[in-house]
C-alpha cells in the first residue's frame, strides 16, 4: 500500500514538472507570435504601397489629360484645314483648350511631388522618363500661352505642337506601362513579404495549438493519477480505519471480559476467604491450620490480583473518570502512608516520610483518589520488596508558578531492587521481573502499569532507577494547579455573611438512615433553633414532605432502598409547592461528578459530610426566608469564636447556590477529628455527647461482626452498606481513623482481616473517648 | 443621431435659404457652378460665383499638411457649408466634379460636421488651374487627423469645376 502511494506521488510529481516544461514552451511560443504579429502590423511597407499607388493613378492622369490635350489639338487642326480658324475656334473654345493644357501642366507638379521619390528613385530610369516628358510639356507652354493671350486660334501652328504631343503621349503611354510592371513587382514583394510573415505565425499558431493540445494531454493524465492516489489514499485510509477498529473492539472486548470474569471471580472468592477465616478461628491442629493459613494467603494474592485486573481493565475501558478537587496534600500523603503501616511492622521495616515544607499545609486542586492510588502501590511495592530495611517517601516540588505546580515524589527502598534491563518491562501491563517474583511475593504486575496510564493520564511522568541488591527508587511528576488555602485558620473573622448573623426559625426535615448521625445532626439542629423531623429513609422523607410543610429538607445521598437524588427527583415531581423546596444535599462523596448529580436531581446546596455545627447555621442562614421578622430570629447569634474548625471557602457566592467548602475533600488528620469532638461537646453538652458516643460505640461492636460475615459470606451489597454506616457514623464524631479504615476496606485496597483492623480502630477510639472523658 | 443631425442641419439650412433668397449674378469669372437641388439661382437652374463672392461668404483660414504638398501649406477661402447656404442646398450628398472630369461624392455630413473649406487660394494667392486652382476642396486635416486616410484623400477634389446636390 505505502509502495503503491510512493508510486503514485512520484507520477503526479513528474506529470507536474512535464506540465511545467510545456507551460515555458507555451509561454514562449505565444511571444514569438505576439512579435510576428507586431511586426506585420508595423509593416513600413504598406505606407509604400498607399504612395505607389497614388503614383500610377498620377501617372495615369498624366497619359490621360495628354491624350486629351492631343485629341484636342488634332480636332482644331482637322478643323482649321476643313473650315477655317473660325469654324475650329467654334468647335473648341480657345479658352478650354488652355485649360485642358493648364489640367495636364498641373499633372506635371502633382508628379513632381517629393513623396514619390521615395518610388520613382528606386529606378533611375522614371526620373530621366518624367524629366523627357516634364520637357516636352514645357516646350509647347508657349504656344498655350499665345491662344491664352489672344483667345483664338489666329496664326497658331498647330502641327508641331501635336507632333510633340505624339511623343508624349507614347512617352506617358510607356511611361504608364512600366511603372504598372514596377509597382505590380513591388505589389507582388509585397505580398510574398507579408505572406511570409504568415506563413511564419501560421506556423507558430501550429507550434501553440499542438503544445496547448499536449498540455491538455498532461493535465488529462496527471487528473487521472491524481485520482488514482487519491483512490488509493482512500482505500488505506479504510484500511488503516478498519485495522484500528479491529484493534479498539478487541481491546475493549478484552477489558469488558475482563470486568466481567473479574466480578464473577470476586464473590466466590470472598465466600472461600470469609469461610478460611471462621475456619482460622477454630481450635484446629497444628497441620490443619496451616493449610487454612495458605488458603487465606493464596485467596488474598488471588483477591489482589483480581482487583488489580479490574482496575486496569476499568482505565482502559475508560470508565475510570478523573475528578479536580481541592484538597490538603500532606494529609492525603500521610493517610496513605498510614494505610501501609501495618505492613511496613510486619516486613519489620521503616517508613520515613518527607514531605517538602513549601507543600506542607499547602492546597492543591487535581484528582486525590488517582495521587493516592499511584502513592499506594509505590509504598506497598517498596514495603513487599524490603525486608529488615527502609522506605523513604520523599514529595517536592518544582516549578512553582502563580497558579500551578510540579507535584515530585519519589518512593525510595533498600530493598532487592531490580536489574536494569528488567527496569524498561517494569511499567508494562502483565509483566513482571521474573516469574519466580509471583511465587515469591504475589502480585499480577499490573499495579506499575496502571500507575503509568494513570501518571500519563494526568500529564505526567514515572520511571524508576535502581542497583540490583541495593534497592530501587520509583518517582512520579505530576502537574497540579495551586489552590487557595481554604481559611482553615481557627478563630479567622468571618467574613461571609451567610456565616454570620442570625439564625432563622426553620421546619427541618432531615433525612438521614445512620442513627448516629440523625441524632447528631438533630441534636445540632435542635440546639440552633429548628424544629426538626426526621425521616430514616427516601421514602419516608417524601410521604413526611406530603404530609407537613417544610422550609428545608438536608437530605442523606447514600440511603438504602431510595436514595436521596432519588428521593429529590420524585419530590420536585410531586408538583408545584414543592418545586421550590429548599433541598440541601449531605453526602461523604464529594467528588465534581457527585455535585453533579445533585444539582441534576434538582437540589439547591450541597453539603460534604460531617456537617460542622457552624455549617448548619450557614445552611439555615442561606436556605431561610429573606423577610426575616425579629420573632423569627432564634438561637444564638453565632460568630466565628465557635468555629474552631470552620473551613470557609475562598467562593462564598457561588451562583448555583451551592455552599462554599463543598468542594474540599475531607482527608482529616486526628487534629480535625479532635476539633470536631471538641465542637460537639461544646455545642451539645457533654451529657448529649457521651452518650452520642455510648451509643455508637454500641453500635459499632454490633456492626464489626456483621461486616466480617458479609465478607465471608462474598455478600458485596451488605458488605459496602454497613461499612458505609461505620465510616459515616465514625466520621460524624471525629474518629478519623477509624473512618479512614472503614474506606479503605469499603475500596477493597486492602482486604486483609477485616475484624482485626476494624477492632484494633474502634478499640483505639474507645482509648480516645476515655481520654476525652477524663 | 446622424439622421438626425442631418434633419436639423437640413432646417438650418432651409432658415439660411429663406434669408438670402436672391443670389447676384457674377460680375467676374465664373470659378465655381452649384446645380442640382438648390433654391436660390443666378443661371437658370444653377448658382454661378466669381472670386469676389466666393470670397465675401463665411470662410476660414488653416495651415496644414496634404499629401499634395511638401510642406505644410496655407489654405483659405469659404466654407463648404457657407457656399450650400448661399444657394439654399438641400440633399443628403454632393458630387464634386473638376476641370478633368474627375469627381467624387461627398456626404452633406462633410460640409455640416466638419470646417470643410472650398479654398480658393494657396499660401495667399489665387491657385490657377495648371496648380489645382482654382477651387481646392480641403478637409480640416489638421483639427481632425482621423480624417487623414485615403477615404478623404479622394474627397479632396482639386481643379474643381462644379457641385452637384443630389437628394
Amino acid at each position: 500500500m505505502k509502495n503503491q502511494l510512493e508510486i503514485g506521488g512520484k507520477a503526479v510529481e513528474q506529470a507536474a514538472r512535464a506540465t511545467k516544461f510545456v507551460l515555458a514552451v507555451q509561454i514562449f511560443l505565444v511571444c514569438t507570435v505576439l512579435a510576428i504579429f507586431s511586426m506585420l502590423v508595423k509593416r513600413e511597407g504598406e505606407l509604400h504601397d498607399a504612395i505607389r499607388e497614388d503614383a500610377i493613378w498620377a501617372v495615369y492622369q498624366l497619359d490621360r489629360e495628354t491624350r486629351a490635350v492631343f485629341e484636342m489639338v488634332q480636332r482644331i487642326s482637322h478643323r482649321i484645314a476643313d473650315a477655317g480658324v473660325e469654324a475650329a475656334e467654334v468647335a473648341v473654345a480657345p479658352r478650354d483648350l488652355v485649360t485642358r493644357y493648364d489640367i495636364l501642366y498641373s499633372r506635371l507638379t502633382v508628379l513632381a511631388n517629393s513623396k514619390y521619390n521615395v518610388f520613382f528613385e528606386q529606378s533611375p530610369n522614371f526620373r530621366s522618363r518624367l524629366a523627357g516628358i516634364e520637357d516636352k510639356i514645357l516646350a509647347i507652354e508657349p504656344v498655350f500661352n499665345d491662344i491664352a493671350a489672344q483667345k483664338n486660334y489666329a496664326g497658331v501652328e498647330f502641327s508641331p505642337v501635336a507632333a510633340t504631343l505624339e511623343e508624349i503621349r507614347i512617352a506617358t503611354n510607356e511611361f504608364l506601362v512600366r511603372t504598372n510592371a514596377t509597382i505590380s513587382e513591388a505589389r507582388a514583394d509585397a505580398r510574398n513579404d507579408v505572406f511570409q510573415g504568415q506563413m511564419l505565425a501560421f506556423l507558430f499558431m501550429f507550434a501553440i495549438v499542438v503544445a496547448a493540445l499536449f498540455l491538455a494531454f498532461h493535465m488529462l493524465l496527471q487528473v487521472r493519477i491524481v485520482k488514482q492516489t487519491r483512490e488509493g489514499m482512500t482505500r488505506a485510509a479504510a484500511e488503516f480505519e478498519k485495522a484500528y477498529e479491529a484493534a479498539e473492539a478487541g481491546n475493549k472486548a478484552k477489558s469488558a471480559f475482563l470486568a466481567t470474569i473479574g466480578h464473577e471471580i470476586r464473590t466466590p472468592l470472598n465466600g472461600i476467604l470469609g469461610m478460611a477465616e471462621l475456619l482460622a478461628q477454630k481450635p484446629l491442629p497444628a497441620e490443619e491450620s496451616g493449610y487454612v493459613r495458605t488458603i487465606t494467603r493464596s485467596g488474598r494474592a488471588l483477591l489482589e490480583m483480581i482487583n488489580e485486573i479490574l482496575d486496569y481493565a476499568k482505565i482502559e475501558y475508560g470508565s475510570q473518570q478523573s475528578e479536580e478537587i481541592i484538597f490538603r496534600l500532606d494529609d492525603l500523603v500521610r493517610d496513605t502512608a498510614a494505610v501501609v503501616e501495618g505492613q511496613v511492622l510486619e516486613q519489620n521495616n521503616d517508613l520515613k516520610l518527607h514531605i517538602d515544607p513549601a507543600l506542607d499545609g499547602a492546597f492543591i486542586k487535581s484528582d486525590p483518589t488517582r495521587l493516592k492510588r499511584i502513592l499506594l502501590n509505590l509504598l506497598s511495592n517498596a514495603v513487599k520488596f524490603t525486608e529488615n530495611g527502609s522506605v523513604w517517601l520523599e514529595v517536592t516540588a518544582g516549578n512553582v508558578t502563580d497558579e500551578t505546580l510540579e507535584l515530585n515524589v519519589s518512593v525510595r527502598d533498600s530493598g532487592i531492587g531490580i536489574a536494569s534491563d528488567a527496569q524498561k518491562q517494569l511499567f508494562t501491563a502483565f509483566h513482571q521481573v521474573d516469574s519466580s517474583i509471583s511465587r515469591r511475593f504475589g502480585g499480577t504486575g499490573l499495579g506499575l502499569a496502571i500507575c503509568k496510564q494513570i501518571v500519563e493520564a494526568m500529564q505526567g511522568t514515572i520511571g524508576v532507577s535502581s542497583t540490583p541488591g541495593e534497592g530501587a527508587t520509583f518517582s512520579f511528576t505530576v502537574p497540579v494547579q495551586r489552590a487557595k488555602a481554604p481559611a482553615c485558620i481557627p478563630g479567622a473573622p468571618e467574613e461571609d455573611a451567610a456565616l454570620s448573623g442570625p439564625i432563622p426559625r426553620l421546619r427541618v426535615l432531615l433525612v438521614e438512615d445512620n442513627a448516629i448521625n440523625q441524632r447528631v445532626a438533630a441534636k445540632l439542629l435542635e440546639k440552633l433553633g429548628q424544629d426538626v423531623t426526621i425521616a430514616c429513609d427516601g421514602r419516608q422523607a417524601i410521604k413526611q414532605v406530603r404530609n407537613a410543610a417544610f422550609d428545608l429538607v438536608l437530605m442523606d445521598v447514600q440511603m438504602p432502598d431510595l436514595d436521596g437524588i432519588a428521593a429529590t427527583r420524585l419530590i420536585r415531581k410531586l408538583g408545584a409547592p414543592f418545586e421550590r423546596l429548599a433541598i440541601v444535599a449531605m453526602t461523604a462523596n464529594a467528588s465534581d461528578q457527585d455535585r453533579q448529580d445533585c444539582l441534576d436531581a434538582g437540589m439547591n446546596g450541597f453539603e460534604s459530610k460531617p456537617v460542622t455545627f457552624q455549617r448548619f447555621a450557614a445552611i439555615l442562614r442561606a436556605h431561610g426566608p429573606s423577610h426575616l421578622s425579629a420573632d423569627d430570629v432564634t438561637g444564638p447569634a453565632i460568630t466565628a469564636s465557635g468555629a474552631s474548625a470552620a473551613c470557609d471557602p475562598e467562593t462564598s457566592a457561588e451562583p448555583d447556590a451551592f455552599l462554599p467548602r463543598a468542594n474540599v475533600v475531607h482527608l482529616a488528620g486526628d487534629e480535625t477529628g479532635e476539633a470536631r469532638r471538641a465542637e460537639l461537646l461544646e455545642e451539645l453538652g457533654e451529657e448529649v455527647f457521651q452518650s452520642l458516643l455510648n451509643e455508637f460505640f454500641e453500635h459499632a461492636d454490633t456492626l464489626v461482626p456483621q461486616i466480617t460475615m458479609a465478607a465471608a459470606e462474598g455478600d458485596a451489597e451488605t458488605y459496602d452498606r454497613l461499612l458505609h454506616a461505620l465510616k459515616g457514623a465514625s466520621d460524624n464524631l471525629g474518629f478519623t481513623a477509624l473512618t479512614r479504615t472503614a474506606e479503605a476496606l469499603r475500596t477493597s485496597i486492602d482486604t486483609s482481616n477485616q475484624e482485626t483492623r476494624l477492632t484494633v480502630e474502634l478499640e483505639k477510639a474507645k482509648n480516645r473517648y476515655r481520654k476525652i472523658a477524663i | 443621431m446622424r439622421t438626425l443631425l442631418s434633419f436639423l442641419a437640413g432646417a438650418l439650412l432651409l432658415c439660411a435659404a429663406a434669408q438670402a433668397a436672391d443670389l447676384p449674378a457674377p460680375s467676374g469669372d465664373v470659378v465655381l457652378v452649384v446645380t442640382g437641388n438648390i433654391d436660390n439661382t443666378n443661371n437658370g437652374d444653377s448658382a454661378e460665383f466669381d472670386m469676389e463672392m466666393l470670397e465675401s461668404l463665411d470662410g476660414l483660414s488653416k495651415t496644414l499638411e496634404t499629401p499634395w504638398t511638401d510642406e505644410t501649406t496655407a489654405f483659405s477661402g469659404p466654407k463648404l457649408r457657407a457656399v450650400l447656404e448661399k444657394v439654399g442646398a438641400r440633399g443628403s450628398k454632393l458630387i464634386v466634379k473638376a476641370l478633368n472630369d474627375y469627381s467624387a461624392e461627398v456626404p452633406m455630413e462633410d460640409a455640416e460636421i466638419y470646417d470643410t473649406m472650398l479654398a480658393t487660394k494657396m499660401n495667399g494667392e489665387h491657385m490657377s488651374v495648371r496648380n489645382k486652382g482654382p477651387v481646392f476642396l480641403i478637409y480640416p486635416f489638421d483639427t481632425n487627423p482621423e480624417l487623414f486616410n485615403e477615404k478623404y484623400f479622394s474627397r479632396s477634389v482639386w481643379q474643381i469645376r462644379e457641385v452637384e446636390v443630389v437628394e
